[in-house]
């Protein structure tokens, strides 16, 4: 498939045979070498396909093959104009997500006592495969309540404070979701998985602050040098991943009713004004505050664990919520496209918002400065925090890239890391390691993603987010 | 589709693991269609326990699935078995499954297919190594060959 370079930081899918629409791919010359690598392009050609998608196919600059939607792809879809939505468009993981607390720590003062921080982590936040809170039994109405009002019910039932919702996209609560629409199966795939990481790239990471590039900007987000932060990757778990699998059966029996021409199965779809779509969306919602109450419980646990080790209350610590953002969702939002504004739905897969200052929607402690946004690299180098910026929202439906993006193959890696003691060389590198299976740890090897210091650079080059510090971790817990 | 891994680290004869950047697949090859079913089960738990089952079955179960097309019944066979290990641990050793013809579901009528299976597993397995997150419809193939038949199936993770 035949790309056009626009500029240092953008290619241009042309739009050819079916395509509706161009597609547009963030990267330099060094990201596109690996993006052409998987199918990631021809997917963003596939994705232009859909109808009623408005503006451009989009792929982020960590970009790589997924199913139906590449991992790191950005579609807006207008309802007014046959636009459809794709649970394929969100991924199995339904708000798979990132939080990131701070705290009146730095590295020095931690340092003496990780060891001993990361094995309270280990044995207070289930994580891993299988593991579920067996001791916190959830009742029928609980679910429910998750469901409809996500975080707002953690909080209510004493994991966090009023300021943690402020402090999270949608206030932790997606409106209008419909717990009826959520199969019981996947309830019962989710019941014991609150406040739990999960495995394969889920993770909590206690880290740094090792270089600032907005003083201004991190002091206002509470980061500054050597600011000892803790980031939560999470999404719905079971539930979520029942929810998908639900509704692309009920897609695929759609996209035949409505006549969609599908390139690709995994990019079953129904219009937006269908009784399918009301469906899903209702689900998807309900999924949506479920991953939102999953962060908000191991935040919880997360202060906790900070308390008992460090033998310091929670004001001393001052673990306060930088921000909760999604990365892989499907929102109705207004955008102006082609001089007019329209309300799309905006689907985001392994895409984070980025909407910059001054938008409703930015929470009232950023309003001047954008929303923040989190960018985790792989477990042994670093991360970044950014903010997002008018250029996102005007060209990428105010949308960034979400993580460093793979390079490997689980496989590859696993091979990769063969005969290493990984452990060992993580404690090398100052890293401390605490994992249910290293056999994880072994497919997330820094090496198995692209390097995000590259990701980031497109990004902030580009205009569709702007960097504010650059964060080391010191600490992992893996599923 | 990129090309298979081929080097012969799975325990289950006639299944090769797939190569895929984010995710893990299977790619399964059998005499017969049954077997193709019993091969890819095995795999599937394979890919989840990273080892062959250890265990000796203590429990039998019943299966039953039907859908309209093979690659749908695939998929709702391996849903099953990965749902009863998520929810329960029950670990899959041995399935001896029936494929037979069912009546459709559809409003056109017609004939779906249908497996019947007894499925010995047990719930003692332990520690598994990898989540599945769902069975995809990405490149989901069964398909008769000149060597008996194929499936391809790529699971989230």
């Amino acid at each position: 498939m035949e790309l056009v370079r626009l500029d240092s930081h953008r290619w241009l899918v042309p739009r050819e045979g079916k395509m509706r629409v161009d597609g547009l791919i963030f990267a330099d010359d060094t990201l596109m070498k690996d993006i052409r690598g998987d199918e990631a392009v021809k997917q963003v050609a596939n994705v232009a396909q859909l109808p009623g998608i408005v503006g451009r196919s989009i792929g982020m600059p960590d970009i790589h093959w997924g199913y139906g939607f590449a991992i790191g792809g950005v579609a807006a879809f207008d309802p007014e104009n046959g636009g459809v939505i794709s649970p394929g468009g969100v991924g199995y993981d339904i708000n798979c997500g990132v939080r990131l607390l701070r705290s009146r720590l730095t590295a020095q003062e931690i340092r003496p006592r990780l060891g001993r921080l990361m094995d309270e982590l280990y044995e207070t936040i289930p994580a891993g495969v299988g593991k579920g809170y067996k001791k916190f039994v959830l009742s029928g109405r609980d679910i429910r309540e998750i469901l409809t009002r996500g975080a707002a019910w953690a909080v209510d039932e004493g994991f966090g404070t009023e300021a943690d919702l402020e402090h999270m996209e949608d206030r932790g609560t997606i409106a209008e979701a419909d717990p009826d629409q959520v199969s019981d199966r996947a309830v019962k795939r989710g019941r014991d998985q609150v406040g739990t990481v999960g495995s394969g790239n889920h993770f909590i990471e206690v880290g740094a602050v090792d270089q600032v590039y907005d003083e201004d900007a991190a002091r206002r987000l509470g980061l500054e040098q050597d600011t000892v932060t803790v980031f939560i990757h999470s999404g719905s778990r079971g539930l979520g991943y029942q929810v998908c699998d639900d509704y692309l059966d009920t897609m695929l029996r759609a996209a035949k009713r409505y006549n969609i021409d599908l390139p690709d199965k995994q990019l079953v779809c129904a219009p937006l004004d269908s009784d399918e779509a009301r469906r899903y969306l209702g689900a998807m919602r309900a999924a949506a505050n479920y991953a939102f109450t999953n962060r908000q419980m191991m935040a919880h646990r997360v202060r906790e664990a900070f308390q008992t080790v460090l033998d310091r209350g929670a004001g001393d610590l001052g673990m306060g919520l930088v921000y909760d953002v999604a990365h892989n969702i499907a929102k109705f939002e207004k955008h102006r496209v082609e001089g007019r504004e329209r309300t799309l739905c905006v689907h985001r897969k392994g895409a984070t918002r980025a909407f910059p200052p001054g938008h409703p929607d930015v929470s009232s402690a950023y309003k001047d400065l954008g929303q923040p946004v989190f960018i985790p690299g792989d477990m042994g180098r670093y991360s970044y925090v950014l903010l997002g910026t008018q250029g996102a929202y005007d060209e990428t439906f105010g949308s960034t890239c979400h993580g460093a993006g793979r390079r490997m193959s689980r496989r590859q890696a696993k091979k990769s890391s063969r005969s290493r003691k990984l452990r060992e060389e993580f404690e090398e590198m100052g890293i401390q390691v605490r994992a249910s299976s290293f056999g994880t740890v072994a497919e997330e090897v820094p090496e198995a993603y692209k390097d995000v210091a590259g990701v980031v650079d497109v990004v902030d080059g580009a205009g569709i987010g702007r960097k504010v510090v650059r964060l080391r971790p010191l600490g992992v817990l893996k599923g | 589709m990129t090309e298979p891994d081929r080097d012969g680290d799975s325990p289950v004869p006639g299944v090769e693991s797939l190569e895929h950047t984010a995710d893990v697949g299977l790619e399964v090859r059998a005499p017969t269609l049954a077997e193709l079913f019993v091969r890819a089960a095995r795999g599937t738990m394979w890919l989840v326990l990273g080892h062959a089952p250890r265990e000796e079955p203590t429990e039998t179960r019943t299966l039953q699935v039907t859908e309209e097309d093979l690659p749908a019944l695939l998929r709702s066979w391996l849903r099953e078995l990965l749902f009863w290990q998520e929810t329960e641990g029950f670990i899959t050793r041995e399935v001896s499954p029936k494929l037979l013809p069912m009546p459709s579901c559809g409003a056109e009528g017609g004939q779906a297919l249908g497996i019947q299976a007894r499925v010995e597993g047990n719930l003692r397995e332990g520690p598994v190594e990898r989540e599945i997150k769902g069975v995809t419809l990405h490149g989901l193939a069964v398909e008769e060959v000149e060597e008996g038949w194929f499936a391809r199936v790529i699971f989230d993770v």
